[in-house]
């Protein structure tokens, strides 16, 4: 028999109105996605279905499972919550095994034994070896992996998962994508929560479209994704990278590169490096685009270009000068790096306006640059006096980049920006970025684990191997030229 | 009882407790202007009374003004303990994380040497050898504090130093003690208040035990351990005014243990805000 899952009335508030969704129902046997920026309640409507209760939130309305109420607060064994960032949700200090054993003992058999843990976990793709370890020994994908072995584990109708891609690479967002595919295949209901349209596209039968707390638009999935009716849906899709268009491109020019590395070996132990450069450099008004998986060492490849890290042996040179003490001392402001999360990039304990008039001498020195940069970011002035934990990360995200440009780098490497927001936000960050770039005749490294986004912004892409080498792209680079 | 309601509580009972001791340490001498040291060895033991409002000691010196005195004297010194080896701990761990490298493993290890002295034993060593007086004690005790602060700060200020947003303050150029001071600082700062004050009541523990080993303090200074030792032998002719000391040390050693729990929960308050 199919089951239902509806949620009636739901409204949840915290100070403001947060959520408001009258009626939504799930279906057992079938895929249904939540997809919309970030903030827009996704994540709020899962929790309230879940029956989670933060304490400062005030959650109202209904949630029935074939019309009837839960069981206690929570759900138990009906509904399987596989939360954001496993990295957070599963224990630190216990090897995973023992962490799936432990869901296995108490939500399908009491007697299970170890030859049963390591079923499942073959099941998803994990090694007897991988059991053994803590979760901060596996990699990203690998303990996603390992919250899923969970999630099949108890014998629940209905399976939600909260942005279960997030920060994943392409290799292990398709591995994922293949594992919720097994769950829909085992005949649970399953609700995924992504900003991801690609996981929509693979996994979804119909989609409802959220955006501040309410759903605006919500179909079958093939009609929503080719033909969207609401702006939030439109807007989703035209920031996938796909979608976007192709930037103006620049030739490599003959004069000296802003940034250059020759023979750079990089790594802890001089008999192991981790990274070998042979050669990389970037012109003016050049953007290189750096590809690879995640874990290769692309930050440390950034980190190296900006000298916040020394090469074991080798040179990096600044404007045609080998990046040595002084040299870095005296143009460190015009070699800048965005960061790839704007939460962890400002001090949590400050306002925007102590970080830019104390903390970063080339906004007190240009302040009319400053308010200039801001007013064309569209950021109001009264946010300055607001800490990071009271702008979203689509705010926060745009004074970073007032924070990077402010005093006209010549060389800015861009880590992956706002990887873990939504599309639309990533696209403004490397739009704004890279017009910056274009104008000023300046340079960039974008670092992305999304080839689709080099393609569209970069005039040159590398990847970088698991062997930590470059390996030249370009063939593939097939913009206009 | 939930964490908050617990936090307001220990911070409400100890911050009042060591308040209250505090204004005593501070006006109690004015409002009873009595001379701790004057002698009548005709009033030798007197009992509690309108002239001894707490008693004589073996000497005829008022109880009241030598507990008065004796708070004044001992959260002095204390206080000066504490706030000299904070900021040593403190300017040390800026040059440590500042410079990294070699500096930082010297300054590292020597503060792991000295931590390793027992403290103790250590003092009464010196101060039994060179004599006693208050500015040997307040160097002393430095000498053995530091490295806990030291440790601390280090330990916390280490992991706020590579964070992104203080290299994207170093990639902005802000200066290293603007950095320090408003963003790994007030990481720290959190966790320092909170062994701080437990830190104060330990070493008004740590004079007291001196000055009823007799070290460290020159007679005839009131002092609350000196107290105990003098009138430990006359504890049936005059328990109030053996009494009346040792109230004085648990009275403050309790408000600034139960203050720091306080503030230790706010620290892990704050810890889920800067995570």
């Amino acid at each position: 028999m199919t089951r239902f899952l509806d949620a009636s009335n739901l409204v949840v508030r915290a100070g403001g109105l947060l959520l408001d969704i009258p009626h939504l129902r799930f279906e057992q046997g079938r895929t249904h996605c939540l997809i919309g920026k970030s903030g827009s309640g996704k994540s709020l409507l899962a929790w309230a279905v879940a029956g989670l209760r933060a304490s400062d939130l005030d959650i109202d309305g209904e949630v029935t499972l074939d019309g009837a109420k839960p069981p206690g607060p929570l759900w138990q064994d009906e509904i399987f919550l596989l939360p954001q960032e496993p990295a957070i949700a599963l224990d630190p200090t216990m090897p995973v095994g023992k962490q799936i054993a432990e869901i296995l003992r108490w939500r399908r058999a009491t007697n299970c034994a170890w030859p049963d843990v390591e079923a499942l976990a073959r099941e998803v793709g994990l090694t007897r070896a991988d059991l053994a370890k803590l979760p901060a020994e596996l990699s990203g994908g690998m303990q996603q992996r390992a919250m899923i072995a969970m999630a099949l584990a108890v014998r629940s109708s209905f399976v939600i998962a909260d942005e279960p891609t997030k920060g994943l690479d392409t290799p292990n967002k398709a591995r994922v994508i293949a594992l919720f595919q097994q769950i829909q295949a085992s005949g649970r209901g399953l609700i995924v929560i992504t900003h991801d349209l690609g996981v929509a596209r693979a996994l979804a039968d119909t989609i409802s479209v959220v955006d501040d707390g309410r759903i605006v638009e919500h179909g079958p999935a093939k009609s929503v994704l080719r033909d969207p009716q609401s702006s939030a849906a439109r807007t989703l899709i035209e920031s996938e990278p796909a979608q976007w268009s192709f930037g103006a491109r620049t030739a490599p020019s003959a004069a000296s590169p802003v940034v250059d590395l020759s023979r750079v070996a990089f790594g802890y132990s001089a008999t192991h490096p981790l990274l070998e450069i042979d050669a990389l450099d970037i012109g003016r008004g050049e953007i290189v685009g750096l590809f690879g998986p995640s874990g290769v060492g692309k930050s440390t490849l950034g980190d190296l270009c900006l000298r916040l890290r020394a090469p074991r042996s080798g040179t990096v040179r600044w404007h045609g000068a080998p990046a040595g003490r002084q040299i870095v001392k005296r143009h460190r402001a015009k070699f800048q790096k965005l960061f790839q999360n704007p939460i962890t990039a400002f001090p949590p304990n400050l306002s925007l306006k102590t970080v830019f008039k104390e903390l970063t001498p080339a906004a007190r020195q240009a302040a009319p640059a400053l308010a200039g940069l801001l007013s064309r970011l569209g950021l109001r002035d009264d946010l300055l006096d607001r800490r990071p934990d009271q702008l979203s990360g689509g705010e926060l995200q745009r004074f970073a980049i007032a924070r990077t440009l402010v005093g006209q780098p010549d060389f800015i490497v861009c880590d992956e920006p706002s990887s873990r927001l939504d599309m639309s936000v990533q696209r403004q960050a490397i739009d704004l970025i890279t017009d910056y770039v274009k104008d000023r005749a300046a340079a960039a490294l974008l670092i992305s684990h999304d080839i689709e986004i080099l393609r569209k912004r970069a005039d040159r892409i590398y990847e970088l191997t698991d062997r930590g080498r470059l390996l030249s792209l370009d063939s593939e680079a097939d913009g206009p030229s | 009882m939930n964490p908050d309601r617990a936090r307001k509580v220990s911070t409400t009972i100890g911050g009042g407790l060591t308040l209250v001791f505090l204004v005593v340490a501070a006006v109690g001498p004015l409002v009873y202007p009595v001379d701790p040291n004057a002698q009548s060895l005709i009033h030798a033991l007197a009992p509690p009374g309108p002239d001894y409002p707490l008693g004589a000691d073996q000497f005829g010196r008022d109880i009241l003004a030598r507990v008065l005195h004796g708070a004044r004297f001992s959260a002095g010194i204390a206080v000066a303990i504490v706030v000299l080896s904070l900021a040593t701990g403190i300017a040390l761990t800026g040059c440590a994380l500042w410079t990294g490298g070699v500096v930082s493993a010297t300054l590292t290890l020597v503060a792991d040497a000295v931590y390793a002295l027992p403290g103790m034993l250590v003092v009464l060593m010196v101060a039994g050898v060179m004599g006693g007086g208050a500015i040997t004690l307040v160097l002393l005790l430095w000498f053995v504090k530091w490295p806990e602060y030291y440790r601390l700060s280090h330990a916390t200020g280490r992991f706020v130093v590579s964070s992104d947003h203080v290299l994207a303050s170093r990639l902005a150029g802000a200066g290293p003690l603007r950095i320090f001071r408003l963003q790994i600082l007030p990481t720290m700062a959190p966790y320092l208040l909170s062994i701080g004050s437990l830190s104060v009541g330990q070493t008004v523990l740590s004079i007291a035990t001196l000055g009823f080993l007799g070290i460290g303090i020159a007679p005839p200074q009131a002092e609350w351990g000196a107290m105990i030792n003098d009138l430990r032998g006359y504890w049936q002719l005059a328990p109030v005014q053996l009494a009346a000391p040792t109230v004085a040390i648990v009275w403050i050693v309790l408000g600034l243990l139960v203050l720091s729990q306080g503030l230790s929960e706010r620290k892990a308050r704050l810890d889920d805000a800067f995570s």
